[in-house]
């Protein structure tokens, strides 16, 4: 009972938190979307239409019931917000489909690449600092360490093609476009990989190597644990710690960081999506995606503080210890 | 012990009755090691040519000052240097056999099978994730090989002979849940849980405190009679070395100096350096320091003239207008116009509320009913362990924190509630020197600077007065003038104190709040420092309130003693009558726990 209004008591602020971030995100956009001079309306149809289109005021009144922009800003305000907290987010002005509608539809593509980035960059960073950790050698420790930073450096559309030439016109071993296969994710994914990965590194990297100086692993040495084992059972949870609040980042990065590469591979994606509604100022799609990425933003800045009560008996809530444990400590 | 370094062939040395004995009676034989680092500035040698031999079954402390290479002889044992560091020449024989060029592998096996360390920081020696049962289970499954079940029972049984209380719950916590005295003997009970020949203890309990120290060396002791185990023992306090050892080996400057029985090297030091070291220990032979001649002679001739005494006429009317005689008064020894007491508190209390696990908060008196009276132009001095609150009631009396309940008086005024502007002009009269002279001091500032910053706070003299005030302050503080510019980082930890000590003299205070000022510094600069104390208090008529966990440094300077625990005052009174006589029982334990009593 305890322990459940502990956690009740740690997480109920974080969800407020969550919330406000949610509720925030709206704001600033509707703000910037309204306030921008000109009528987005308008300025939708005449994207659709082309400059000259000529619509009769009636109609337009008619459209802006149809796409909820009629009203006062404020009407519209809680309107909107009301109506996105049920889960409808309005119609898309360019293709008259429901914004829900066409993020479901486009969402389970980002997710594949933008997961199977996350593992690639992960794994591979993990790979890279074990291996620079255990060189016997400083030269080699320094080159391996040297690697990574290119991930950043080299940008999206760049790598994104050389990985296309090779991998799927030179050697033919994997398509060069659409997601209509599994295969087809790989090669976004690896290019997706390339800067997240790099970027993960950057911090776990540096951690390990901090953590190895640190007397608890003289303690494990001391010990005569080999090499490996200090690697997975004392550095690598510690080192963890200060990753994890990257990994949070990244993942928020990857929620809204799709666009290039899906451009580049020509695959449907919430990336893709965006651009095209930046570019048809289609503002009600804009303003559902701009929402959804907030709210993942705040969802997996959650979870990156719950992880960190897992991983970190010292932030531990409750129950961390046995009740045995607990009553040894009293004594 | 072979005898090295003063000459004498290699394994023929006189004084160590060990050396003529057979070979195989030593489980460790060292013969000139060199160590160096590598550094930028090329190859910096740490450990230059030393010899020595561990019997079986003996204790050898290997005693030294911080930078004489004693840690890094520790770690050259086990052939696990820091980063940079290598063995240049000479041999470790363990059991006959050298391992020096033997491979990473088989030193593995050696390492914690054979060879048990005890790490230095309790704090950060464990790992954080992993429950302290495992951390002991993990070296019995490499090296006894003994399956899960059966390493974490015997686990809860190692955790038992280390004297964990309720070793089977403590077995499942994790480091942060236990008390620094039980993470050290969480640490002992991994290097004795295989069995091993040697253990190898490098400052075992240098960050604990002196009672749990006691029952920590106590510990040792009894396993080493248990199981007949060889301890080389790395410690920078001699007596420690006194009470535990049966060799004691002395290192300076990479070398040993001098090398012995216990009784031979503690009774008749040879060597200059160990005679020094001999000498300033304040566990084996303390006594109330005395004002040095030279002290006396500037008593007399800082009544007038001076800069100090400029400093202190420009303090503003108001709150200072006993202070304004401070200087005089006290170097004529008359207390005339002035309270006899220059701080008095009473019934002091503060509380923390700390959070507990699985929510609910629980209310910590940290300080609770102290009232004590400091003497002007004496020493009161609180001793307590960690979490006595004597720190926190330091605090307090300084004005830095403030109390729950209870008074402050300064000089016969209620200083208990100034705020302000008010209690900033306190600060001239009340300052404060910290523990830590590496975190006190902004490495960015220059000397002088630090120096004179409270008189720029404060506004007195211009810039060129307050260049000379800061090099007279050096001189006082028996550091060079040349000094001034250089930064912090290019001084030793005792400079860096006189530094701090010099600066709170800058404004001229009337009482010193000297927080555990010598605890970070080596055994003889803190001798030094603390006769530079009471030379400055005669010089300047200063009362000092002073606050440490030694015992052994507290009988050096004190006039006045109150001992802490839990936050309550357990027995004060004059320093002859509580270290002769102490009323308390925990007083008597704190006594009885100051090291180098078996020598003496």
């Amino acid at each position: 009972m305890t322990q459940v209004k502990a956690w009740a008591g740690y997480l109920l602020p974080k969800l407020g938190q969550f919330l406000f971030v949610v509720v925030a995100t709206y704001t600033l956009v509707f703000v910037l979307v309204h306030f921008l001079p000109g009528d987005p309306l308008i300025a939708a149809l005449a994207a659709k239409g082309g400059a000259s289109t000529v619509i009769d005021p009636a109609e337009l009144d008619a459209l802006r019931v149809q796409y909820g922009l009629d009203g006062t800003l404020w009407q519209q305000y809680f309107g909107h917000l009301i109506a996105a907290a049920r889960g409808d987010l309005g119609v898309s002005i360019s293709t008259g489909v429901p914004v829900t509608e066409m993020i479901a539809r486009a969402f389970p593509f980002s997710v594949q690449i933008a997961s199977l980035a996350l593992l690639f960059g992960v794994t591979s960073a993990v790979l890279i600092t074990f291996l620079a950790y255990a060189a016997p050698w400083p030269w080699l420790r320094q080159l391996l360490l040297q690697i990574p930073p290119f991930g950043i450096a080299v940008p999206a559309f760049l790598s994104g093609l050389l990985l296309i030439s090779v991998f799927a016109f030179t050697l033919g071993w994997l398509p060069s476009a659409g997601a209509r296969s599994f295969d087809a994710a790989i090669l976004p994914a690896i290019t997706l990989a390339l800067p997240v990965g790099a970027l993960f590194f950057q911090v776990f990297s540096s951690a390990v190597l901090e953590a190895q100086n640190s007397p608890y692993v003289f303690t494990a040495v001391a010990k005569g644990v080999p090499p490996r084992r200090i690697f997975t059972k004392h550095l690598l949870r510690n080192a963890l710690l200060p990753s994890i609040t990257i990994l949070g980042l990244l993942i928020g990065y990857l929620a809204g960081g799709t666009a290039v590469v899906e451009t580049v591979f020509s695959r449907d994606g919430i990336g893709r999506m965006t651009v095209n509604a930046v570019l048809a100022r289609d503002i009600n799609v804009i303003q559902g995606v701009v929402l959804l990425v907030g709210a993942i933003y705040a969802l997996v800045n959650l979870l990156v503080d719950v992880a960190y009560g897992f991983i970190d008996p010292r932030t531990r809530i409750g129950g961390g210890v046995p009740s045995r444990a607990r009553l040894g400590a009293k004594k | 012990m072979i005898e090295h370094g003063s000459g004498a062939k290699a394994g023929s040395g006189a004084k160590a009755p060990a050396a003529t004995s057979d070979a195989d009676d030593n489980i460790l034989v060292v013969r000139d090691l060199y160590v160096s680092y590598a550094t930028r500035s090329g190859s910096v040698a740490a450990v230059r040519g030393i010899s020595f031999v561990v019997p079986r079954g003996k204790i050898v402390a290997i005693v030294g000052e911080s930078g004489s290479g004693k840690s890094t002889t520790s770690q050259a044992l086990i052939r696990r240097l820091a980063s940079g560091g290598r063995i240049d020449s000479g041999s470790i024989e363990f059991e006959g056999r050298d391992l020096g060029p033997m491979s990473e592998r088989e030193l593995r096996s050696i390492r914690g099978g054979r060879i048990g360390f005890v790490p230095q920081d309790p704090s950060k020696s464990l790992n954080p994730l992993m429950r302290v049962g495992d951390q002991i289970a993990e070296a019995l499954r490499l090296h006894l090989k003994l399956d899960k079940a059966a390493a974490a029972t015997e686990a809860v049984r190692i955790l038992d002979e280390v004297g964990l209380p309720d070793p089977d719950a403590r077995a499942t916590q994790f480091p942060h849940e236990l008390s620094g005295g039980m993470r050290q003997r969480v640490l002992i009970g991994i290097a004795w849980a295989c069995n091993p020949q040697l253990v190898i203890a490098d400052e075992p309990t240098s960050a604990l405190d002196v009672t749990v120290q006691r029952h920590v060396l106590d510990n040792i002791d009894e396993l080493v009679r248990r199981h007949n185990t060889s301890v080389v023992l790395v410690t920078h306090d001699l007596a420690v070395a006194a009470d535990r050892a049966d060799y004691v080996a002395v290192m300076s400057n990479g070398e040993i100096v001098e090398q012995g029985t216990t009784e031979q090297v503690l009774s008749s030091p040879t060597h200059e350096y160990t005679k020094k070291l001999v000498e300033s220990a304040p566990g084996l032979a303390s006594r109330r320091l005395t004002p040095s001649l030279t002290a006396l002679g500037e008593q007399q001739q800082s009544s007038a003239g001076k800069l100090f005494t400029h400093t202190r006429r420009a303090q503003p009317a108001g709150l200072a207008a006993a202070s304004g005689v401070a200087a005089s008064a006290a170097s004529n020894g008359a207390d005339s116009a002035e309270a006899t007491n220059i701080l008095e508190v009473s019934n002091l209390v503060k509380t923390f509320a700390l959070r507990r696990q699985g929510g609910g908060s629980q209310v910590l008196r940290a300080v609770d009913d102290v009232s004590f009276v400091v003497p002007r132009g004496s020493t009161f001095s609180i001793v307590g362990e960690s979490g006595s609150g004597k720190t926190t009631t330091a605090r307090i009396a300084a004005r830095i924190a403030s109390a729950d309940s209870g008074t402050v008086t300064f000089d016969g005024t209620d200083v208990t509630s100034l705020s302000g502007e008010a209690l900033r002009q306190l600060r001239r009269r009340v300052q404060v020197v910290y523990q830590n002279p590496f975190g006190s001091l902004d490495p960015k500032m220059s000397i002088e600077k630090i120096i004179a910053e409270p008189l720029r706070a404060f506004r007195v003299g211009d810039r060129t007065h307050r260049a000379e005030v800061a090099r007279e302050l050096l001189e006082h503080v028996s550091l060079s003038p040349s000094l001034a510019q250089r930064r912090p980082t290019e001084l030793s930890g005792g400079q860096r104190q006189r530094v701090a000590i010099a600066r709170s003299l800058a404004i001229g205070p009337e009482l010193i709040v000297l927080d555990e000022p010598v605890s970070a510094l080596d055994v003889s600069v803190q001798e030094q420092i603390l006769q530079l104390l009471v030379d400055l208090q005669v010089q300047f008529g200063l009362s000092y309130l002073f606050i440490s966990h030694d015992l052994g440094v507290i009988r050096q300077i004190s006039d006045h003693i109150a001992v802490m625990r839990f936050g309550k005052v357990l027995e004060a009174g004059t320093a002859g009558d509580v270290m002769s006589n102490p009323q308390h029982e925990y007083t008597r334990e704190l006594l009885a726990a100051i090291p180098g009593q078996r020598a003496v």
